[in-house]
């Protein structure tokens, strides 16, 4: 019998045999802490913590983290499974019309599902977010708020205590300068919100005991991560999804399995997508575009500070789609 | 030791240290000055001992009071600039009182400051992770000698603990019990009747159930799942008599002197999920969860409940933040005959009664081994019923010992107390921090004939 300090073995899992090199902790670092770790039976990870396809041998399902750059430069790389191949990808469902047709036979998809709903009553609003391109780009972020305006507006919830938890990250794409871009973030967020944003700094999250009174926004447009820790943490501590609308079409899978992660939220998972329900793959556009071919993805064209392994114009790109 | 001082050499410091740091006003000379972080410790209960600590000092020592305005994380120049600040009031004491403040980086920064002079008397509050920093101790040891420092544990175990990491045993220690605010947590007939309606409703608990109640973090830490194996037991063996409530945010803490602190977020609750939806249905229907609550509530809910449970076995487990504010709604526990735990026995000295029962725990070969027997017979024993006299005099007698003012006068009793100078930390000190210096110290868990034993035997019942 195990002794009661002890890890159940399937907690250890897996998951201590991905990649903890030099390249992985500087993306670690980078997206700290929207990517940093949790635990759960679907075995959550980024694809760039993969090196050896080898490893998803380990687990029957494995739930990518990853925006639509990662994912679509693993599948550049990996443009069919390998022989043999049988494990399960679970795909954010924002992003599955990305995976190509080769690859769909074992991706399924999940999606965040609170049991908290978002009400009048909450008080305080929390913005969350890395403050950089390569996180939510100024136009997503317009996006994002506009709709968030519009639903406070017509909610008549304008009221509400306003906190942001937002990190401002160097720009690792190249292009304008942080500065320029963190100055039009704010003001952004600043029209919109008002000047009585209180800011809250990572001691002062992590003494919350309760998000009780509190909508959470992630400012996110899923290009690096589709799954942020600051969701899960908070949504863990009875947070509320604040209601907004993703960016991109949600793909509409009936209800899934629910995988709990906490008393107050969990993932609905769908392993296998029916056939007609998944979205067109706009393949043959993207191996004709020769932008795609051009731009090649390999560690040579990396960005400008080398923290993520593919380059500005691929992310670029995924942009245009 | 000499990375800690060196860290703080002044001119080093100096470059770093902040213009617009807001400086300690002293301005009294030779009164004691109490040092507390202003940010409290991530910890809740820490923060909350913390917190009332500084009230019970405030409540007789007319002293000065220093506060730190950041985290102390951010390096020596803090330190040493609230150093400086208290060596230039000259006061008679020093008195360190949170846990939030290293104190051995504090008393380094004091002994840079002092030089060649002698240093007062230090008071150092000493918290359940002690053991964990007995290697930054060691650093300071040969500049403790040349003063005279004052521990104060918050019970007796703890203090015995200490005692043997000292040459000169527990000359220098003193037992000072963590005070709880006994306006917040207090008995009243009225509040069960409202809490325990509003846990019918929620839950569907009977007027005529035994309701158990944990409150703290669900952790490995505290054996959650074994305190759901026992519960599950007395249920079915008790017809559904029973029911249980743990209340609190669930922390993924391992532990340090086995097993690490590397568990992932969210793990912790997956094991309390697997552990839950292995109990059959009807006893799953019987054991609820209540997230972390507000003091009110959670006042309410410990007048509502019959008996308080828990079966930890940390070794951090110095006193019992939770069993203290239960006892001090009148409210009857069970607890591991473990740690800071047996000091509760005191209440139950002091009110006549059994009202707090202890489950027996033994070190042996396989490890820390507790009676399920004799958890079974507690509960059995303080379920038949608690009156509201009963409560009320149990609560009397919990003020009595833990209230900020109860604690105010064991306060005043230890400064009376003449300190002899620090003779230095002994060989079993020693043995220990250079066990943990090499990552986890006790693999194979807590194990008797081991140097756990020699330590952590403190913690265990005399008998």
């Amino acid at each position: 019998m195990k002794e009661w300090w002890q890890h159940p073995k399937d907690m250890r899992g897996v998951l201590n045999l991905v990649r903890k090199d030099h390249s992985v902790e500087m993306i670690t670092r980078f997206l700290w802490p929207v990517a940093n770790d949790y635990y759960s039976k679907l075995n959550p990870i980024f694809l760039y913590q993969i090196h050896d396809l080898g490893l998803f041998s380990y687990a029957p399902n494995w739930l990518l983290r990853d925006g639509l750059v990662g994912l679509l430069w693993f599948f550049k790389k990996n443009p069919k499974p390998p022989p043999k191949w049988k494990s399960c990808l679970l795909v954010h469902s924002s992003l599955v019309r990305y995976v190509p047709p080769l690859w769909r036979k074992f991706v399924g998809s999940y999606r965040l599902k609170t049991q908290v709903s978002s009400c009048l009553e909450r008080r305080c609003l929390l913005l969350t977010g890395l403050v950089t391109e390569a996180f939510c780009s100024l136009e997503s972020l317009n996006v994002q708020i506009e709709k968030i305006a519009a639903h406070l507006d017509s909610a008549g919830k304008r009221k509400k205590k306003v906190f942001s938890f937002l990190l401002v990250k160097p720009n690792v794409l190249g292009g304008d300068e942080c500065s320029q871009f963190v100055c039009e973030y704010l003001l952004k967020i600043q029209k919109v919100f008002g000047p009585e944003i209180s800011p809250i700094n990572w001691n002062q999250w992590l003494r919350l005991e309760s998000f009780q009174e509190f909508d959470i926004v992630d400012f996110n447009d899923y290009t690096v991560c589709a799954d942020s820790f600051l969701y899960h943490y908070a949504l863990s501590l009875r947070g509320a999804l604040f209601a907004e609308s993703p960016r991109r079409q949600d793909l509409d899978f009936d209800v899934g399995e629910y995988q709990s992660l906490s008393p107050y939220h969990g993932l609905e998972v769908c392993y296998e997508i029916p056939k007609e329900k998944w979205p067109e793959y706009p393949s043959e556009t993207f191996i004709e575009n020769k932008k795609y071919r051009k731009i090649g993805i390999n560690r040579s064209s990396v960005n400008e500070q080398r923290v993520f392994p593919w380059s500005r114009s691929f992310v670029n790109w995924t942009q245009t789609l | 030791m000499v990375e800690i001082i060196r860290e703080l050499d002044p001119d080093i410091i100096r470059q770093k240290v902040s213009t617009e740091r807001k400086k300690a006003h002293l301005t009294q000379e030779g009164s004691a000055v109490i040092v507390v972080s202003k940010e409290f410790s991530a910890w809740k209960s820490a923060a909350i001992i913390s917190h009332n600590l500084f009230k019970a000092y405030t409540t007789y020592f007319k002293s000065q009071v220093v506060f730190l305005n950041e985290p102390l994380s951010k390096g020596g120049g803090e330190l040493l600039e609230l150093a400086q600040s208290i060596h230039s009031t000259r006061p008679k004491k020093i008195i360190l009182i949170d846990d939030v403040l290293p104190a051995y980086q504090f008393l380094s920064a004091l002994f840079i400051t002092y030089r060649s002079e002698p240093l007062p008397p230090i008071y150092v509050h000493v918290y359940g992770s002690f053991t964990l920093w007995t290697k930054s101790w060691l650093a300071i040891e040969s500049v403790l000698k040349k003063t005279s420092i004052h521990f104060l544990c918050a019970s007796e175990r703890q203090a015995e603990l200490l005692g043997r990491f000292l040459i000169q045993g527990r000359d220098c220690v003193s037992v000072c019990p963590f005070p709880v605010e006994v306006n917040d947590y207090f008995f009243s007939p009225a509040l069960r009747c409202e809490y325990r309606g509003k846990l019918e409703s929620e839950f569907g608990v009977q007027t005529d159930d035994v309701l158990l109640l944990f409150t703290g973090r669900l952790s490995v830490q505290k054996n959650i799942t074994r305190l759901i194996q026992e519960v599950d037991s007395l249920i079915k063996s008790n017809q559904g008599k029973f029911q249980l409530l743990l209340v609190g945010n669930f922390d993924d803490k391992g532990i340090p002197l086995f097993s690490g602190n590397d568990r992932k977020f969210g793990s912790y609750y997956q094991q309390w999920l697997k552990s839950i939806e292995s109990l059959e249905p009807w006893v799953r229907s019987r054991i609820h969860y209540l997230s972390h609550q507000n003091t009110a509530d959670l006042n309410g809910l410990y007048n509502a409940a019959d008996i308080f449970v828990s079966l930890s076995l940390y070794h951090d487990e110095d006193f019992g933040m939770s069993p203290a504010e239960a006892l001090c709604c009148g409210l009857p526990t069970v607890l591991t005959d473990w740690g800071g735990y047996s000091d509760f026995e005191h209440v139950s000295k002091l009110e006549g009664t059994k009202s707090c029962i202890f489950t027996e725990v033994q070190l042996t070969s396989e490890g820390l081994v507790l009676s399920s027997e004799s958890f079974k017979r507690a509960v059995l024993t303080q379920a038949d019923s608690f009156s509201s006299r009963k409560r009320s005099r149990l609560s009397q007698a919990a003020k009595n010992r833990y209230s900020v003012h109860a604690v105010a006068s064991r306060i005043k009793i230890i400064h009376a107390l003449k300190s002899p100078p620090f003779l230095g930390f002994s060989r079993l000190m020693r043995s220990h921090a250079k066990a943990m210096s090499i990552g986890i110290p006790y693999p194979q868990g807590p194990r008797k004939w081991d140097l756990y034993e020699k330590i952590y035997g403190a913690y265990l019942s005399k008998s």
